[in-house]
């Protein structure tokens, strides 16, 4: 038989009245709360009567002996309150006048706005951070690359904790005016409490576990590949089609790598370089939604051209591409040219870096060719 | 706790200042005064009792005189004296209304009516 065991605990802890009457029954049943949790631990006991009370003023060490003498025995902290079990039915109530108890609740609803007010400014802070990619300037990309369902954890779970702490809040002082009013505190069903929490660590542990899946497909959608592995049809038009002579040299860098975000897009990468140039980054976006297509196309245009806002355009718009624009910010100082090509057909879109001696705009239906392949 | 001054002592509140007029008392003999003095009517909490000590410290109607390990002493101040006086004043005159009123409906009870005159 085992003498330690857990069990789902009410979730409102301003609910005192409900959570005395838990813990009661617990004691009935044999069992007295050996440390507070979502699933509290319990220590094995002869069954017993009691009464238990949540002191809100948390353990006074001056207090305790008083207590002790009175009949009451702490347990535990439980949030911020101290537990308190009396088996003699003589004793005075732990609380005999629901003026004073009213104090206590008062300091209590003190303690807790000052906590409320720190938590909302922490959230505040870790929202802000974990939502910075919102002003990134890569949010379309940063959306259909799976972030999407980051940022709804998040507002799930910092909602979630928000609520908890007006609940809170509110429970405290609707506790302390009944107090106040000379009214005790009322006391719920336990059994109810404990559904209530049940269903809610049931919703909660299904989105923890929905994101974990979510991570886990993405982790498992990424691979990197040398170039010579890539599967067929390439996604890109590579240095070899383009200047056959930069690359007749072996290339420093020569990777393919490939990203798979459930629900929203395939992305594609290769990448070709040499120290001593050339330098050539094709990304080929594979979007299941046209508008989202469109969205990023204009993104990595709008990169683009932050990037050399006075690079001269060239805009194609005919039957191979819905939108296309070619950047060029002119040779750099080895004479190779500094080029951006963007091109959308439907739901594929294609940005292509190159550094090199030749001119993209020979290859067009090169890109067009590849574009297709992939609608 | 509520930083308004004590106006209206609870019972509870009374019977811990009234425990400190003759002497100086730690937590337990407090308890033991209030129940003895009351028979048992009163029943002191120590969470009660110690949130009441706490504020008649706050509000400088008590202060602490010693302190053996958890024990501590208290006694009444001048200001708490004060408080008491015009807490009992406050009980007189309740219990003079109520007896006044308490005289005046037995007065008009059937059988105990004054007769009319006329």
């Amino acid at each position: 038989m085992r003498d330690h065991k857990r069990f789902l605990a009410p979730g409102d802890l301003w609910d005192t009245g409900t959570i005395e009457a838990w813990l009661e029954e617990k004691a009935a049943q044999g069992w007295i709360l050996e440390k507070w949790g979502g699933f509290a631990r319990f220590e094995r006991m002869d069954p017993r009567t009691c009464r238990v009370r949540l002191d809100p003023q948390g353990q006074q060490e001056e207090a305790e002996a008083l207590y002790a003498e009175m009949g009451w025995r702490p347990a535990c902290p439980l949030g911020s309150y101290q537990v308190y079990y009396c088996f003699d039915p003589a004793a005075p109530d732990l609380y005999t006048d629901p003026a004073t108890q009213a104090w206590a609740w008062s300091k209590l609803l003190k303690r807790t706005a000052r906590r409320s007010a720190l938590a909302v400014a922490l959230w505040a802070v870790w929202t802000a951070l974990q939502l910075d990619d919102l002003w990134s300037g890569q949010l379309v990309e940063r959306l259909l690359m799976g972030m999407w369902a980051i940022w709804l954890f998040v507002l799930w779970f910092v909602g979630r904790e928000l609520w908890q702490l007006a609940r809170q809040l509110l429970g405290v002082r609707r506790q302390r005016n009944r107090l106040q009013a000379g009214v005790s505190l009322e006391r719920g069903d336990p059994a109810r409490a404990v559904r209530r929490q049940r269903r809610r660590e049931i919703v909660s542990w299904t989105f923890i576990g929905l994101m974990a899946v979510f991570v886990a497909s993405l982790a498992a959608g990424r691979q990197e590949l040398p170039l010579s592995d890539a599967p067929e049809p390439l996604s890109a038009v590579t240095l070899e089609a383009l200047a056959p002579g930069e690359a007749a040299r072996p290339m420093d860098w020569a990777q393919y790598e490939e990203f798979r975000s459930p629900l929203m897009m395939t992305r594609r990468q290769v990448t070709e370089w040499r120290w001593s140039g050339p330098h050539l980054e094709t990304a080929l976006a594979q979007i299941r939604f046209e508008p989202l297509a469109e969205l990023l196309y204009r993104e990595w245009l709008g990169e683009a051209r932050s990037q050399w806002p006075e690079a001269a355009a060239t805009e194609w718009r005919d039957d191979r591409f819905d939108q296309a624009i070619l950047l060029d910010n002119g040779p750099g100082s080895d004479g190779r040219a500094n080029q951006i090509l963007v091109a959308r057909r439907g739901g594929v879109v294609l940005r292509q870096i190159v550094q090199f001696r030749g001119d993209p705009t020979d290859h067009l239906d090169d890109y067009a060719a590849v574009l297709a392949a992939f609608q | 706790m509520s930083k308004e001054p004590l106006r209206v002592l609870t019972e509870s509140m009374f019977y811990v200042l009234l425990s400190l007029l003759r002497q100086e008392r730690c937590g337990s003999e407090i308890v033991e005064f209030v129940d003895d003095a009351t028979a048992g009517r009163v029943p002191l909490g120590p969470g009660t009792l110690y949130t009441i000590l706490a504020k008649f410290v706050e509000e400088r109607l008590i202060e602490e005189t010693a302190v053996e390990g958890r024990k501590r002493t208290y006694r009444i101040t001048d200001r708490g004296r004060a408080l008491f006086r015009q807490e009992l004043s406050r009980l007189r005159l309740c219990v003079a209304d109520g007896e006044r009123e308490e005289r005046a409906a037995e007065n008009l009870l059937p059988g105990t009516r004054e007769e009319d005159p006329s």
